[in-house]
């Protein structure tokens, strides 16, 4: 569902300071409130997403909040870590107590960690330099680059220059963020995931079984699935697959005892759902394993037209390798893509396929296209 | 189909929002104090009605002192959230108790959560306007008394 609203909305992921001040300043605290509360706050410039819950393990048990304040060059900061599945975000706040205007310009928001790393932060290309004006706040939402550059960090370092006319800062606010380490590690906090996927499969059948053997020797196979991750590792899947078997018309007339004419083709049709767990092995490697039921299908065509078919209970087995070659955080090309590797194996227990017995198992492998949320 | 596919919608668009914010997000700056309502932003607490029809307000805030030497005293009990003219205390304590004093010392970070009772008589001067309320939590600091305020919208449908 929220993948639905991203896809629908896009997520824009930096509020522009200059709408959040003075008559913007309601908007701009809505659309905080949606950040934080995961609301479909739509404004002027876009939808903040689903960014719903604060950086679990940077809470502060003392507060129960992310939330560090700070006062500096004559400002009032806050700053806070909020997360989705796929980025952690720097919600930002500055309050102008100066009696002189103060220039924010968020691409030059520094972010450091004790290890030494310093990152920028991720603004949109049309983020605008923002005037703020004595007594006026701005607020704003600016991604972390990677999920994983927060592992074994307890605190960073927020740096935000601030000027006045020229080219040059005229003072820099700092906003020390620490995490409480009593506080047990959250994989989600480094961790990029997607709660959604999907999959396209093109392989081939290494091996069939005696029985199913016997029914065609065409190996082509392809599979469409969609998963649900309602947690880091685990999740659900809903797949159909295709497996073409060929046919000898003689035998498979013979067989079936149907009326075949043209040209003569049998393929299995695959529904199943079921259980799938993934492991994150590094920032862009995962392998998953897939597991369920399914409906298995055969049919015979003759002409194009289908002249006999039966069904089977089955199961399925599924081993997926990927590789993450893409992250797009924003825009039409919303999501992050891989490719992979997957091993399957289809069993159907029990059944006959006209006079002959069609239980057995079916091997394959594919490569996959994954475009996941 | 075409119905469930509405009913879907429907769910996606209605069942997943959340209340409006009830106040402007406001960081801001009393002496060496910081202060910041973010998290009554995050929570978005909406009145409750009790059995005894009062109404509950729950405000969390958060202070920071940034002194590097003075000590801030909040004095919680004289809490109050006015409403123009009108005023009723409002029961303000330290999130979890975790400060046990009223004393904020230099570069502590404390959240005060706030509840607030409207009772009925004064709820009855509210139906028939939204109204900015202001929850007061006054600090002794050198000896003068000062105050923080937080503002809260009240909506006529709370009290109807």
């Amino acid at each position: 569902m929220k993948i639905l609203v991203h896809i629908l909305l896009m997520l824009h992921l930096i509020v522009p300071p200059a709408k959040a001040q003075g008559g913007q300043a309601v908007d701009a605290a809505v659309v905080f409130v949606g950040a934080l509360a995961g609301a479909t706050a739509i404004t002027a410039t876009g939808y903040y997403g689903w960014i719903a819950k604060e950086v679990k393990d940077w809470i502060d048990p003392e507060t129960g909040t992310t939330a560090a304040l700070n006062s500096q060059c004559g400002l009032a900061a806050e700053a806070r870590l909020l997360r989705n599945n796929r980025a952690n975000y720097l919600f930002f706040a500055l309050k102008n107590e100066n009696a002189e205007t103060r220039v924010l310009k968020p691409e030059e928001i520094r972010i450091i960690f004790p290890n030494g790393r310093e990152r920028l932060a991720t603004v949109q290309q049309y983020s605008q330099h923002s005037e703020i004006k004595p007594h006026w706040r701005v607020i704003g939402l600016a991604p972390f680059p990677e999920k994983h550059e927060f592992k074994n960090q307890d605190s960073l370092i927020v740096e935000i220059p601030l000027y006045a006319q020229g080219d040059e800062p005229i003072c820099t606010v700092t906003v020390p963020m620490k995490r409480n380490p009593s506080v047990p590690t959250d994989e989600r906090t480094t961790v990029s995931y997607t709660v959604m996927d999907m999959t396209f499969d093109l392989g081939a059948v290494a091996f069939r079984s005696k029985n199913l053997n016997e029914l065609g020797s065409d190996r082509f196979s392809m599979s469409l699935n969609i998963y649900g991750y309602p947690a880091l590792h685990h999740g659900f899947y809903l797949g159909v697959g295709f497996e073409d078997y060929g046919g000898d018309q003689n035998k498979l007339r013979a067989t079936t005892g149907a009326s075949l004419s043209g040209t003569t083709n049998l393929s299995g049709a695959i529904l199943s759902a079921g259980y799938t767990y993934r492991a994150f092995l590094g920032r862009h490697w995962s392998l998953s394993t897939d597991l369920g039921p399914a409906y298995y299908g055969l049919t015979l065509y003759g002409g194009g037209r289908s002249a006999y078919d039966e069904g089977y209970f089955a199961g399925i087995a599924r081993l997926n390798l990927d590789y993450r070659f893409a992250r797009v955080l924003s825009g039409f090309f919303f999501g992050d893509y891989a490719v992979g590797l997957s091993v399957y194996d289809y069993w159907i227990f029990n059944g006959s396929f006209g006079t002959l017995p069609a239980s057995g198992s079916s091997l394959g492998a594919a490569l996959r296209l994954r475009i996941g949320f | 189909m075409h119905i469930l596919s509405v009913l879907i919608a429907m769910f996606l668009f209605t069942g997943c929002s959340v209340p409006r914010s009830r106040s402007e997000y406001a960081v801001e700056q009393a002496d060496e104090l910081v202060t910041s309502n973010s998290v009554m932003l995050q929570e978005h607490p909406r009145p409750e009605k009790r059995e005894s029809g009062s109404y509950e307000i729950k405000y969390p805030v958060l202070l920071q002192n940034v002194s590097k030497t003075s000590d801030y005293t909040i004095l919680l009990k004289e809490s109050a959230f006015k409403i123009k003219d009108w005023a009723t205390p409002a029961q303000c304590s330290f999130y979890k108790s975790v400060n046990k004093g009223a004393r904020v010392g230099p570069g502590q970070k404390v959240r005060i959560d706030c509840k607030i009772t409207v009772k009925p008589d004064a709820s009855n001067k509210l139906l028939s306007r939204d109204i900015f309320g202001t929850l007061v939590i006054p600090y002794l600091h050198k000896g003068a008394t000062k105050t923080l305020s937080f503002k809260y919208n009240l909506k006529i449908e709370d009290f109807e």
